[in-house]
Parts: C-alpha cells; sequence; structure tokens
C-alpha cells in the first residue's frame, strides 16, 4: 500500500514535470508579457523564433520577474511596461541592454541600478495624445481646449451627446488628465512622479478642474455619466464609430485597429491632438509604451533576442505588426503604417512627455481602486454622476492626491 | 446520540462504536501513523505560513498597532461591510435552498430530477464563469445586454448600487443548488414518526416545522452553511471579473482589498488585515456550529436505507413553479453556450438573439494555443490534487474514526480541521510564496498547496462517512489486528469518489490561490480567462468560449459521477 503511493506519487510528479519542462536540446527561451488575446497572437506572429515559449503573465508580471514562485515561469526575456524598471529588486536582475534606435530621452527612461547603465530597449510605444471622430459631426477639429469645450456645450445642448469615454477603465481618465496637465504646465508634470512631487501645485489643481468641469456638461456623454462611468475604453469606441451615439473620444493611436475592427460599414474615422489651453505654446504629446528587458539568468540569448526584437533586422517582422496598427515603433526604419497612424511614430521621436501614471509608484500607483486611477474615477463619478460642484469636487480630488503622496511607500 | 462525535456534522452510527475497546496489535501509535502525512503536510503549506504571517502581523512597523490602524481605515471598514453583506447572502442561499427542497417534493420525481440537475450544475461552475454570464446579461448596451433591452430605461445594472443586485444574484445562482441537494436529502430523511405523532397530537403545520422538521435538519444545514458561509467569506474572483474597474471599489470585500493593497499597506498592515479575514471567517463557521451543535431527542432506532421522500401527487402549480425555476437557473448557461457558439464581432456589437452564428469565438479561444497548453497544465494540476487529497485523507480520516485515536484527540484534529478548511488564501500567500521561490519552485508545488487547502474538508467529509459505516462490517478485521480502512474505503466508495471530484473541482476552477501566488497565467487556465476580459465587451466572444470549455469539464465530471457524488456528500449525514 505505501510503496504504490510513493510510486503512484513520483510517476506523478514525474509526469506533471516532464510535461512543464519539454524535453532534451537547450531550453527554450522563456519569453513573458503582459499581453493577452489578439495582441499576444501578434507578438508570436513577428517573434518567429522556433526555441522559444511565450507566455502571458498578465498581472503578475511584476513579482513574477522580482521573486518567481513558479521556477519553470521565470521568464528569460520580459516584455514590461516601464514601470517595472523603476523597482529596485527588478532592476538588479536585469543585464545591460539597449537600443540604439531609441531616442535619448527614451533611453533614459530605462537607467536604472547602482550601475547606472541602461536596462532595455523600446518595443512598443503609444501616442496618448489623439482625439478620433466622426468627420460628419465634427466639420471643423477644435484647436484649442477652450474652444473645445465650447463646442461639446453646444453640441450637448443640440441634444447630441459629443464625448464617449471609458471612464470604467482608471487609465482612460489618466491620459485625460496628463493630457491637459502636460498642456497647461510641463515642468510641474514633469516633477510629479517624483517621491518629493508637490500635488498642491496651482497647475494640479486647475488642470482637474478643466476636466470636471468637462465632465460635468449636461448630456455630454451618451447615455449620460453614469453610462460612462461603466463604459469601457474598447466599448467607448463602439460608441462612436459602431452606435454613432457620440461624435468623439480620446484615445491613443491603438484605438484604430478597434476602430477598423468594428465601425459601422463606410464610416471614416479621423483624429486630431488633444487640444491645449488658449494662448499657450503647443502642448508635448503623452506616450507611453512597453520596454523589452532580459533578466541575467538568460545570458546572451537574451541580449541577442533584445537586438533581435528591436534592431534593425527585425524590421520586416516588426512592419506586419505596424500595419496592422496598434504598434509604433521608436525604430524610424519601420514603415507601413496604415495611412490614418501616418506621422504618429515621428511625433513620438519627438517633443513628448512620458505617462505619468506609470511612472508613480506607492500609493499613488494604479490599479483598479487604487491611487490616481482611484481619485480620476471618484471625480469622475462626483462630477458626471452625482452632479456635485466641479471646483469643490477639484479641490477635493486635490486633497486626496496630497494624501496619497505623503503617505509614501507604506511602510 | 452519541454525544462524543457529534461535532460538527452530527454523525450516527449505525451500531454501538464503544465497545470492545482495545484490538489486538492495533496500537495508539498506528493511528497517529495514519494520521501523520496528512498532518506533516498541514503544518508544512497551511500551519507555518499562518503563523508566520500572524509573527509578521505583530512585529511589522507598527507592531500589534497594525491591527488597530487597519481596523480604523475607512476603506477596511468598508470591505468588511461588504462581506457582511455577503454572509447575509449566504443564508439567503440557504432559506432559498431549503424553500425550494420543501416545494419540490409535490413536484414529482421527473421535475425533481430536473431542478435537482440545473441547481446543481452552477455550484460547480467556477465563480469566475459565473460573473462572466451575469455580467453578458446585464450588460449595459442595450444592443448586447438582453436585460437592458428588455427594460429600456435608466437602469444601468453594472453601475454603482444596481451591481449588487447583479453579483448577489450571481451568488445565489451559484450557491443554491448546494443548498437544495443538501437539504433535499435532509428532508426526505426527517423522522417520520414524530411527524406523525406531532399530527397526531393537533400541531399545526407551522409548528411541525419547528419542532420537528428544523431540529431533523441541523446537522444537515451544518454542512450547506459552512460550505456557503466560507465561499461568501471568500468572495473574489465574481467580484473581480463581473464589476466594471470604476465599480470595483464599491463592491471591495477583505480578500481583494488585501490583494490590491498589500503592496502599499505594508507587511505588518497586510499581515494584519489577511489575520482579520481569517478570524471573520472562523468566527463565523464557529457560530454556525455552536448554533447548530445542539442535541436532539433520538427518534426510536434509525432505518438502515434512507426513506424514499415523501409521497405526494404532483401538483400544477409547484410545478409550473419548479419548471420556472429550472429555466431561470439555466438562462446563464444558455446565455453563455449561445454567446460562445458566435462569430466574435457579433457577440461584441450586438446580442444573442441577433444571429451571427459561427464557431469562431472558439478559434479565437484557442488561436494562440496558450489557453489549451493552460488547459492541460490545469487538468494535470487537478487530477495529481485529486489522487493526493485521496491517498493523504483516507488514512488521516480513518485515524479519525473510533477505536483509533482517543477521543479527545479526534475531536480537537476535527476542529482544527473544520478551521483549516476555511482558512482563506491571503493568510498564507506572503510567506508561502517566498518560501516557494527560493526554495521549491517547481510547477508541481502548486497541486500541493492546492492539495494542503482541500485536505481539511475532505478529511472530514471522509471522516463522516467512516463513522457511518456499519460496524460489523468492519469488525472482522479489526478483531484479526488487521487495519479496516481498505474496508472501510471500500464501504465509503461514494465518498471517496466525492471527495476526489470536489479536489478536482476546486483546483480547476482555482483563480485565487493561482493569482495571490503570482502564477502565471500560461499555466492556470482562469487566470487566462481574468487577462481576457480586460476589455470584457469587444473580447466576449472567446471569453464565453473558454467559459464554456472551462465550464464543460466538471458538468462532464459531475454528470459520470452525480449519483455518487449525492450519496457521498451525504453520507454520514444523519440517515
Amino acid at each position: 500500500m505505501r510503496m504504490d503511493r510513493r510510486q503512484a506519487l513520483t510517476m506523478l510528479s514525474g509526469l506533471a514535470a516532464a510535461g512543464l519542462a519539454g524535453c532534451g536540446g537547450e531550453p527554450p527561451l522563456r519569453i513573458a508579457v503582459v499581453w493577452s488575446g489578439w495582441e499576444l497572437s501578434r507578438f508570436r506572429d513577428i517573434l518567429d523564433e522556433r526555441n522559444a515559449v511565450v507566455y502571458s503573465a498578465g498581472d503578475n508580471i511584476a513579482a513574477l520577474i522580482r521573486n518567481p514562485v513558479a521556477r519553470t515561469a521565470a521568464p528569460d526575456v520580459a516584455i514590461v511596461p516601464r514601470g517595472l524598471v523603476e523597482d529596485h529588486a527588478i532592476c538588479t536582475r536585469l543585464r545591460t541592454v539597449s537600443s540604439k534606435n531609441d531616442p535619448p530621452y527614451w533611453q533614459e527612461l530605462l537607467r536604472c541600478g547602482a550601475d547606472g547603465s541602461i536596462k532595455g530597449a523600446w518595443f512598443k510605444v503609444a501616442h496618448k495624445s489623439l482625439v478620433w471622430y466622426r468627420p460628419e459631426a465634427v466639420p471643423d477639429p477644435p484647436a484649442d481646449w477652450e474652444s473645445w469645450v465650447r463646442m461639446c456645450e453646444s453640441r450637448a445642448a443640440s441634444g447630441h451627446p459629443p464625448l464617449a469615454i471609458g471612464a470604467a477603465d482608471g487609465w482612460v481618465l489618466t491620459d485625460w488628465f496628463e493630457n491637459v496637465l502636460a498642456g497647461l504646465d510641463r515642468d510641474t508634470y514633469r516633477t510629479l512622479h517624483e517621491k518629493t512631487g508637490d500635488w498642491s501645485q496651482e497647475s494640479v489643481r486647475e488642470a482637474l478642474r478643466r476636466l470636471a468641469r468637462l465632465w460635468s456638461i449636461e448630456n455630454l456623454f451618451p447615455g449620460g455619466g453614469r453610462r460612462a462611468l461603466i463604459t469601457q475604453f474598447h466599448d467607448s469606441i463602439l460608441d462612436v464609430f459602431r452606435y454613432g451615439r457620440a461624435d468623439m473620444v480620446a484615445a491613443s493611436d491603438f484605438a484604430w485597429p478597434v476602430i477598423a475592427q468594428y465601425r459601422s460599414p463606410g464610416q471614416a474615422a479621423r483624429r486630431f491632438r488633444f487640444p491645449g489651453p488658449r494662448g499657450r505654446p503647443a502642448p508635448p504629446v503623452v506616450a507611453g509604451g512597453d520596454a523589452v528587458v532580459a533578466l541575467r539568468s538568460s545570458g546572451d540569448r537574451g541580449g541577442r533576442l533584445v537586438e533581435k526584437l528591436t534592431g534593425d533586422e527585425g524590421v520586416s517582422r516588426l512592419e506586419r505588426w505596424a500595419a496592422a496598427g496598434g504598434f509604433l515603433s521608436l525604430n524610424p526604419r519601420v514603415q507601413g503604417y496604415p495611412p490614418e497612424l501616418q506621422n504618429l511614430a515621428q511625433e513620438v521621436r519627438g517633443d513628448i512627455e512620458f505617462d505619468l501614471s506609470d511612472r508613480l509608484t506607492g500609493r499613488l500607483a494604479g490599479g483598479n481602486g487604487q491611487g490616481l486611477w482611484r481619485v480620476l474615477t471618484e471625480l469622475f463619478a462626483k462630477v458626471a454622476v452625482d452632479g456635485q460642484h466641479p471646483d469643490q469636487v477639484a479641490d477635493s480630488a486635490v486633497q486626496a492626491l496630497r494624501v496619497l503622496s505623503e503617505a509614501g511607500e507604506g511602510s | 446520540m452519541t454525544g462524543g462525535d457529534s461535532f460538527l456534522f452530527e454523525v450516527t452510527p449505525h451500531h454501538d462504536m464503544r465497545a470492545p475497546a482495545t484490538w489486538h496489535g492495533q496500537s495508539r501509535w498506528g493511528a497517529w501513523g495514519y494520521l501523520l502525512p496528512a498532518a506533516v503536510l498541514a503544518v508544512v503549506v497551511l500551519l507555518a505560513p499562518l503563523v508566520a504571517t500572524v509573527v509578521t502581523s505583530v512585529t511589522g512597523a507598527e507592531g500589534a498597532g497594525g491591527y488597530l490602524e487597519v481596523l480604523t481605515d475607512e476603506d477596511v471598514w468598508l470591505a468588511l461591510v461588504h462581506n457582511a453583506v455577503w454572509l447575509v447572502l449566504a443564508l439567503v442561499v440557504c432559506g432559498l435552498g431549503l424553500g425550494l427542497a420543501w416545494l419540490s417534493r409535490d413536484a414529482g420525481p421527473r421535475m425533481r430530477r430536473l431542478l435537482l440537475t440545473v441547481l446543481a450544475l452552477p455550484a460547480v461552475t467556477s465563480p469566475l464563469t459565473a460573473g462572466v454570464a451575469f455580467r453578458l446579461i446585464f450588460d449595459a448596451n442595450p444592443s448586447r445586454g438582453v436585460v437592458s433591452a428588455l427594460l429600456p430605461g435608466d437602469v444601468l445594472f453594472l453601475g454603482p448600487g444596481w451591481i449588487w443586485l447583479v453579483l448577489g444574484l450571481a451568488f445565489v445562482w451559484q450557491w443554491t443548488g448546494l443548498a437544495y441537494l443538501v437539504f433535499h436529502v435532509g428532508l426526505a430523511n426527517v423522522p417520520v414518526d414524530l411527524l406523525r405523532v406531532a399530527r397526531v397530537f393537533d400541531a399545526g403545520r407551522l409548528r411541525r416545522l419547528r419542532t420537528v422538521v428544523f431540529p431533523a435538519l441541523f446537522p444537515t444545514a451544518a454542512v450547506v452553511m459552512l460550505v456557503v458561509l466560507t465561499a461568501a467569506v471568500r468572495v473574489f474572483d465574481l467580484v473581480l471579473i463581473g464589476a466594471p474597474g470604476s465599480i470595483q471599489t464599491e463592491v471591495d470585500v477583505v480578500g481583494l482589498f488585501w490583494w490590491r493593497h498589500r503592496n502599499d499597506l505594508g507587511d505588518g498592515r497586510a499581515s494584519a488585515l489577511a489575520i482579520l479575514l481569517f478570524a471573520l471567517a472562523v468566527a463565523v463557521v464557529m457560530l454556525v456550529i455552536w448554533r447548530l451543535r445542539r442535541d436532539w431527542p433520538e427518534a426510536g432506532p434509525q432505518r438502515a436505507e434512507p426513506h424514499a421522500p415523501v409521497p405526494s401527487r404532483p401538483r400544477w402549480g409547484v410545478q409550473i413553479l419548479a419548471a420556472a425555476v429550472a429555466l431561470a437557473w439555466g438562462f446563464p448557461f444558455v446565455t453563455l453556450l449561445v454567446t460562445s457558439l458566435r462569430s466574435p464581432d457579433a457577440v461584441a456589437t450586438s446580442g444573442w438573439w441577433s444571429g451571427g452564428y459561427g464557431l469562431g469565438s472558439y478559434g479565437e479561444a484557442f488561436a494562440d494555443g496558450s489557453f489549451a497548453g493552460a488547459l492541460a497544465a490545469t487538468a494535470q494540476r487537478g487530477l495529481l490534487v485529486a489522487v493526493l487529497v485521496v491517498l493523504l485523507a483516507v488514512p488521516a480520516a480513518y485515524a479519525l474514526t473510533p477505536g483509533q485515536l482517543p477521543r479527545r484527540t479526534r475531536r480537537i484534529v476535527a476542529a482544527v480541521a473544520v478551521v483549516l478548511a476555511v482558512l482563506p488564501p491571503q493568510a498564507l500567500a506572503v510567506p508561502l510564496g517566498e518560501v516557494l521561490g527560493t526554495l521549491l519552485g517547481s510547477a508541481v508545488i502548486l497541486s500541493f498547496v492546492h492539495t494542503a487547502l482541500v485536505l481539511p474538508l475532505g478529511v472530514l467529509l471522509l471522516r463522516n462517512a467512516f463513522t457511518s459505516v456499519p460496524r460489523p462490517v468492519v469488525l472482522r478485521p479489526l478483531a484479526e489486528g488487521r487495519s479496516a480502512m481498505m474496508r472501510m474505503t471500500i464501504e465509503s466508495g461514494p465518498s471517496v469518489v466525492a471527495v476526489a471530484v470536489l479536489a478536482f473541482v476546486l483546483t480547476w476552477n482555482d483563480l485565487v490561490v493561482g493569482l495571490l501566488l503570482n502564477w502565471p497565467a500560461a499555466d492556470q487556465a482562469p487566470l487566462i480567462v481574468l487577462q481576457q476580459a480586460r476589455q470584457f465587451a469587444t473580447s466576449a466572444g472567446g471569453l464565453t468560449a473558454q467559459a464554456v470549455v472551462l465550464t464543460a469539464v466538471p458538468v462532464l465530471l459531475l454528470s459520470a459521477t452525480g449519483r455518487w457524488l449525492i450519496r457521498g456528500l451525504t453520507q454520514g449525514v444523519r440517515r
């Protein structure tokens, strides 16, 4: 009886181990990504590497690199949001790699650790300062924030909700905030991600007020603010380009594949730059991105793969994804973007500010019900659902942000 | 009732268990040996990390003040209140299950069987799938959600406030079946003699309910309430996938709050919160046991065979009601299945009644191969866990039968098992993750964590089954100085099957353990489903296809073993 049990155990665990480890030769390179579904399929398509296992680590990717519970799942190479590089425990596990195609500003974003070297290369970046619209509903795009707000007011008053917004996703709201703040006060924007960042500055308050005033406009969103609060990013795109329930949606370049797939037949889609305040210099592009990093455990193979994914030899493969949309590369040789996305790759190589919410740490860091996401979601709910006074709501949001920033990293 | 062994589930031995007290060659140490493997696993995987969490909670930066800080945090309070709401819902589930079981006595055998099937299926469905189904049904877009299409108005079911209705319905949908099943058996075993006596003395319907039926149901209710209340304390995946991101804080529960905020809480406070969650679970269970652990007078000799359900002619009104309940309970499954049989584009833009049928969503679900791989890995893990649980729980349960360990020891072990059965994984995750990451670190290890988490419930169920094995059957091997374990196992076949199925299904459906231990999504199928659900509407096609596949496996298992399962789950519950 006991012997049987032991045998059965050995056999079963052996089976399980064999099933997971694969067999023989050089072990496959393990590549962890945050994407799933469509993007994961795209990535597999362009990876074109026989001896590699690609898997979605999802939201667990940070912990998986920092302290893998399953050794067999510890990645050799990972494609991660930038915030992870800031994590000291992760940074020390990374090899020094970089891409000569990344502009200096972008390279600096990946510098970390005691040796201060660059620990990654940008694989996929995003242009977050765009507003997509139906040309028949918006004959002339607004030149600045003030005229945009006026346009929304008159359109809403005439009974057509002008704006769709995916307020169910916190990052949609942070993108709004970043665009408004970067237009108002770039210097403040640049300091906020630091631990000493002062969130009680007047420009932060002003940015929140502007958002609160816009979002409090009656009949601004299809179905009202209550529905906007539970509308996700993709749904907001459908509202505009599928159902025609709204005219415009502020969304990154990666809205394009969604528009292309789901728009009603013959529906045209155009875009304008997220408008800045009147009488100020044009605001910078707010950009985000995912970087490819190689772990020390990967040896030279990791470095080679980074080179392959971001360097010049991979250009033709990257163009396959670029042509499908939702993919901007910092490599200027990558061409073949859809006409709707022309020039965006150049713009993200130019005058940009990096996505603030991706750089926040401690209690301000994002996630559902957390940090900046939560403060903005509450601000949205208060003005768009409960109909509270915008300026007061903005003030209480500033207060909440100050509390979060002063609480630091917990203990 | 023989008082000593009637802890938690009132177990009625069929024969006198007390004599003779000692057996040839059957030493007390032998009994300890049976318990040892299970005990070692429980200590290593459950107790040691639990102790580590307790230690961290009092030695953190704030010391024991961490508890105070956590308890004075407004958000934690809100989460605690929400947990209380779920506990109330668990009582509703028990009441509803009892009511349905009571009604179905008059529904005729065929309708009863249909009800049993339809109601039991959600219990083996993962909360994740339940969340997907109910989010689809209550989709706020009138072009897609069936409720929004039928009730065009201002009510947004996934929005603030109303979200509770959606999640609550999903919970009730999921657990009522289990309550129904167990009460169904329990009601059939209400002592007919006592009822007859009560009727003779002209006791009214209500009075008969109060004095005879309810007391007779207490032991049954203990099983149901233990499972459902534990589910209520542990609510996690349902909220995570069922509520849109912006609404999540509105329906936060302690388990989720801990997961979201453990980093910014700091080690001390995070541990304190996890221990509080554990304490909540234990308090609830203790309350149940304390309330339900009352003896009630023995109603003459028990019959060996369970009674046939109270015979009665099917009544039309009841039959129609039962059919309506069956329809309502089947509806989420129909929604899932029909939605999965439409093309992904059609699912994203229109409701299931508007055509666009095809197998495209299944193509999308399996497109990149990761889901298929995860299914294989998850199934492998589930099988391993089922085997391990049976191998460990059978000897442990045997050690807890009369004649093995001393009576007091048995009671202590059983009490520990009850407490461990409700242990929320949040109380273990951090220390467990650290140890597993640095020392062991292989993919098989997750199986052992699952095994340890299912083990206490398995031991309790098997112990009840073993104790109710008729004594004469095991007398012979015992008298000859041999172990009666094999004999008891064979006699309790249905219970062993039930425990194995339970272990497999719990592992198969698990999301929480994988998520808390930072398991890669590619290795645990429900995690992939969760990843896919980030943009719910546009991925709903592939999502429902995956949910259908994920549900099909336990459902097939249930239909293959159903007969045994019912007997197995209720064996040892007074019959």
